[in-house]
């Protein structure tokens, strides 16, 4: 601090990334009231971004090659089609999660039924309590909902059937609005919404698992992103609806193995990204069974850096996030 | 901070959450030049420089979400992810080798003759290499070794005063030189 009180004098470190993680946080809390400090960090943030690009040199043109080559391997782009591509890539995903729940279920005896499953008195409550949140996106997606039928899996699976199927033929964006499944109302996008689907039925079969004896399973990498996505921007609004944001603060999400990357989460709801306080590394499976609610120990179940209490506040709402 | 995200960003990460071939090599064409640039003059090293290249795009095109347009522009960001990679790769080198850093002045490098390099670029690297040398040295191990200005303290045997002044100096005489050679606040390098 320098004697006026402004911490100006670490502008110039904040803005190439040189301070300390506690100084940065101070510095960025300080500069969104004061005008000075942050036109001094934004000026100076310009200038570095002058030096970096300084430096650009033209890359051999093999390199172009290999690197398209490489991005189409890790995810294979749009056909022509264009806006229907992200509905079949989320119905694709959506239909195996469907397939595999349906064929589980089909493996269940009588009195297996009536077991205990995740937070249900059954499977049966299960599956139509399933069965009832997948009701929302299949009459956003224009699925006729069939009626009740006496079989819940049959139910469940007409229905779940449809929304896939609505899903291969899908021309359009996802951007209509519809309510996310879970105890505090969030509207989201429908793009959001089939990603909720297509992770609450992984759990459940994971759930089902449980009942049959049999180990569980991973989907795979690119769903599990999509999931670790949906929950990351969850989180600032459950943050505030669980009484504990802290804004102007972020953490870095540092999810590892398939369907890992890191992200940042502001720990409020926020126009204006926070600094980051912590850093929490977990698998990326880890993280989103954290947030079905389905690991014991929230604070156990990542390394953690920084501020601790900052990032066992954010494990602990997000392990309230899930699946009931 | 930051006013509106630009235009082409936001239309770029569209293109890509989209999965559209198209915006992948427009951001390439228009990135590859400073990401491969920044991670070779951290790296020094053209092996690791196209590889963390290549990560860089693969990884935004895996999850184009990440990037955030309201937070900071596309061409700050890969820079930025550029250079932590290349910090990341020396940092392990050198574990791995049990070098220690050296005090080196690395203005040598910068100031390689590029025939691409633009006006643009020349004058930028002209501004550093007209700093101070000790004002130089500090801003270099800052910014392509990673280190804080702690640790530039330590490094330089200076004290972090001192440290952190040269580094705030050191930019401000950049953007003053580079501002009364006309650069503005989006400057086009290519």
């Amino acid at each position: 601090m320098t004697d006026d009180g402004h911490p100006g004098d670490l502008a110039g470190a904040y803005a190439i990334g040189a301070c300390t993680p506690d100084e940065e946080r101070s510095f960025a809390a300080h500069a969104r009231h004061c005008a000075a400090c942050a036109e001094e960090a934004a000026e100076l943030s310009r200038v570095a971004e002058w030096v970096g690009t300084a430096t650009a040199r033209t890359p051999a043109p093999t390199l172009r090659t290999r690197v398209l080559a490489a991005a189409r391997a890790a995810r294979a782009p749009a056909g022509p089609a264009g806006p229907g591509a992200e509905a079949r890539r989320l119905g694709a995903l959506y239909g195996d999660r469907v397939s595999e729940l349906d064929g589980l279920l089909r493996r269940l005896s009588r009195p297996q039924w009536l077991v205990a499953s995740g937070p249900h008195r059954s499977v049966r409550d299960l599956v139509v309590h399933l069965r009832a949140n997948d009701a929302t996106v299949a009459a956003a997606a224009g699925v006729e909902v069939v009626a009740l039928e006496a079989d819940p899996r049959a139910g469940w699976h007409r229905q779940a059937g449809a929304i896939v199927d609505v899903l291969r033929g899908w021309d359009a964006g996802l951007d209509r609005p519809v309510s996310l499944a879970g105890r505090a109302a969030v509207r989201r996008s429908l793009r959001e919404a089939l990603v909720q689907r297509g992770f609450e039925t992984w759990i459940h079969a994971e759930d089902v698992r449980v009942v049959l004896g049999l180990p569980p399973r991973t989907p795979d990498a690119r769903q599990l992103a999509d999931i670790a996505d949906l929950a990351a921007g969850l989180l600032p609004q459950a943050m505030a609806a669980a009484g504990r944001a802290r804004p102007a603060w972020a953490v870095r999400l540092v999810l590892t193995g398939p369907g890992g990357g890191t992200r940042l989460v502001d720990l409020a709801p926020t126009a204006a990204p926070g600094t980051v306080v912590a850093e929490v590394t977990m698998p990326a499976e880890r993280f989103c069974r954290l947030v079905a609610g389905r690991l014991a120990s929230a604070p156990d179940s990542a390394e953690i850096g920084g501020d601790r209490g900052a990032a066992v506040d954010l494990l602990t709402v997000a392990a309230t996030m899930g699946c009931d | 901070m930051l006013g509106l995200p630009d235009p082409d960003d936001v239309r770029l990460r569209d293109g890509l959450i989209a999965g559209a071939e198209p915006a992948l090599a427009e951001l390439y064409d228009t990135y590859g030049p400073v990401v491969f640039g920044m991670a070779l003059h951290v790296t020094r090293d053209r092996g690791a420089a196209e590889d963390i290249t290549q990560d860089v795009f693969v990884d935004l095109w895996r999850r184009p979400e990440h990037f955030d347009p309201h937070r900071s522009p596309l061409r700050s960001w890969l820079l930025l992810i550029a250079r932590r990679r290349g910090i990341d790769w020396i940092r392990r080198r050198d574990a791995r080798e049990s070098v220690r850093l050296a005090t080196m002045d690395p203005a040598p490098t910068l100031l390689e003759d590029d025939v691409l390099a633009s006006t643009a670029r020349k004058q930028v690297r002209k501004a550093i290499a007209d700093l101070p040398a000790p004002h130089r040295q500090a801003i270099l191990l800052a910014y392509y070794r990673g280190l804080t200005y702690r640790e530039v303290a330590k490094e330089l045997d200076i004290p972090e005063g001192t440290a952190k002044w040269r580094l705030r100096n050191a930019l401000r005489r950049i953007g003053a030189q580079l501002r009364a050679e006309g650069f503005e606040d989006r400057l086009n390098f290519e």
